[in-house]
């Protein structure tokens, strides 16, 4: 194939105009990238953009489709890397249909979901605003007690108010997707998150 | 004129699709009288085995001291058994052979035996199947259904002090017979759940969230005056004391317990849960206080009176 002079200065001229579009786009200022929720298995963040290749796989395979593709507001360069949000469907790699299996490290054709022991995965914490919580607020309440899944990360004072531990929290996100306060009084954050680590 | 004839065409439009697709409010559901009572008090009956006592014998003592399935089961009838399985662990359900046994006996009495839930922390199908319930009430010819697949229908709570209306399923609308199968626990929000908390089973996730953050005892018994269990054999094999309905602590019973009252047999479970916690020096609850049971007892589902129940104690060997 033969390309005129023209052509050629003309293409290389867009290529150069959409890279210092894309690279002034990433300099909006958005959250850090390691505040976004991974899916179980996830490997370290600096790894973990240049591994992902947005294919998509862990989505499709999830059961409870508590993956979504992540958007603008998370920064334009995590765009389409997955994230888990518990408000649409809780991880229930820790107890439920993804025990022991979990799916998504599993597929993961690249390795930026890694297949590590159940033991090993702490997603994130558990962020609780009492002032959402209708415990709190006098009802009968406590949802999240009842589906919580790991021993001692949610207990219950003897006024029947809900306590959070987050060192013992795994972020499954099961008590999240349960509670039933709008807005809800549980959010999961990435915090303390225990990443894979990248065998090179 | 032409944008006034425009306006109007497009409010009929409107109109005509609001009709079509507004949630259609059907009547409450019939709720049959207690089929099992003697001298108009409800009776209650309690088989009482050793460890070693065939759970499938206990229940069927604990039903035949009451009258036999046959008062409300016949040849054609439908009937839906409903466990109490809020997750997939096996402690917090009541135990399969339970399930399957009373499925065996409604089978046997010509029904057609339908083991329906809606789980509350977990994917309903995978519940079900690892507490083992699925399987063995497969086994026993009972097709199993798990309620969130099916599209809700919206109904009518006459008598309800905090709900007006309630969602629930068709395959609970529509049957002739409804049997619950709890197990019997304590409860951290409503102190204890057994047959009337069982009843938060038969609604869609969205109604248990409403019931949740309006006030929940007052919601369990108004449900439980349009959805109300004409059979309740309670399994208290293994009674979970201390805290629930999850990670309580197991203690042994062998006892089967069943009446056509669900506000009587858990007035009277909750006495049996309550003795049991103060001989093992656990703080126990107060019976007296359970909200949602005197609430349900207020609006006439069943007696909390214990002179106006017969309890018939049954001690299998």
């Amino acid at each position: 194939m033969r390309i005129a002079r023209r052509e050629f200065l003309k293409l290389l001229a867009e290529g150069a105009a959409a890279l210092a579009v894309f690279k002034l786009v990433s300099l909006i200022p958005s959250p850090p990238r390691t505040e976004i929720v991974r899916p179980p298995g996830a490997v370290e963040e600096e790894y973990f953009d240049r591994l992902c290749v947005r294919c998509g796989t862990c989505l499709e395979v999830c059961p409870t489709n508590a993956i979504v593709l992540a958007d603008f507001s998370d920064g334009i360069e995590a765009v389409s890397t997955p994230k888990i949000e518990p408000t649409v469907g809780p991880c229930e790699f820790f107890r439920g249909r993804c025990e022991d299996i979990m799916r998504c490290s599993r597929f993961c054709p690249t390795g930026a979901l890694q297949l590590v022991e159940r033991e090993e995965v702490k997603i994130g914490t558990v962020e609780f605003s009492s002032d959402r919580c209708l415990a709190y607020m006098g009802k009968e309440c406590v949802v999240c007690n009842e589906v919580c899944p790991v021993h001692g990360a949610n207990t219950i004072t003897s006024d029947l108010k809900p306590v959070f531990h987050g060192e013992k929290c795994v972020g499954c996100g099961i008590c999240v997707h349960s509670c039933p306060a709008q807005p809800k009084a549980l959010t999961l954050r990435s915090k303390g998150a225990k990443r894979a680590r990248w065998l090179r | 004129m032409e944008a006034l004839g425009g306006l109007a065409i497009v409010a009929g439009a409107a109109g005509v699709l609001w009709e079509m697709w507004r949630p259609k409010l059907n009547p409450a559901k019939p709720v049959r009288a207690n089929a099992y009572t003697q001298d108009g008090k409800s009776l209650v009956s309690i088989a009482e085995g050793k460890p070693d006592t065939d759970v499938e014998t206990m229940v069927r003592h604990a039903v035949d001291a009451l009258g036999g399935i046959g008062n409300i089961v016949s040849t054609g009838k439908t009937v839906v058994v409903k466990p109490a399985v809020l997750t997939s662990d096996p402690g917090c359900a009541p135990d399969p052979r339970v399930v399957a046994a009373v499925a065996k006996l409604a089978k046997e009495a010509g029904g057609t035996v339908i083991v329906a839930e809606s789980s509350g922390g977990g994917d309903t199908r995978y519940c079900l199947s690892q507490v083992g319930i699925a399987s063995a009430a497969e086994k026993v010819g009972a097709e199993v259904r798990a309620l969130p697949l099916e599209e809700g229908i919206l109904m009518e709570v006459p008598k309800g002090v905090s709900l007006r209306d309630v969602r629930t399923f068709p395959t609970i609308y529509n049957c002739d017979v409804l049997i619950s199968v709890p197990r019997l626990k304590r409860h951290t929000a409503t102190a204890v759940t057994m047959s009337l908390k069982n009843m938060m089973g038969v609604v869609p996730d969205y109604e248990k969230r409403r019931f949740h953050s309006t006030d929940l005892s007052q919601c369990i018994a108004d449900l439980n005056t349009v959805l109300k269990p004409d059979l309740t054999v309670l399994d208290a094999t293994f009674a979970m004391t201390r805290t629930g309905p999850t990670g309580g602590d197991m203690v042994e019973m062998d006892t089967i317990m069943a009446s056509g009252d669900p506000v009587a047999v858990d007035k009277v479970s909750a006495q049996r849960l309550q003795e049991l916690e103060q001989q093992l020096g656990i703080s126990s609850f107060n019976v007296a206080d359970v909200r949602h049971i005197n609430a349900a007892a207020a609006l006439g589902v069943g007696t909390s009176d214990l002179s106006q129940m017969v309890i018939v104690q049954e001690n299998l060997s």
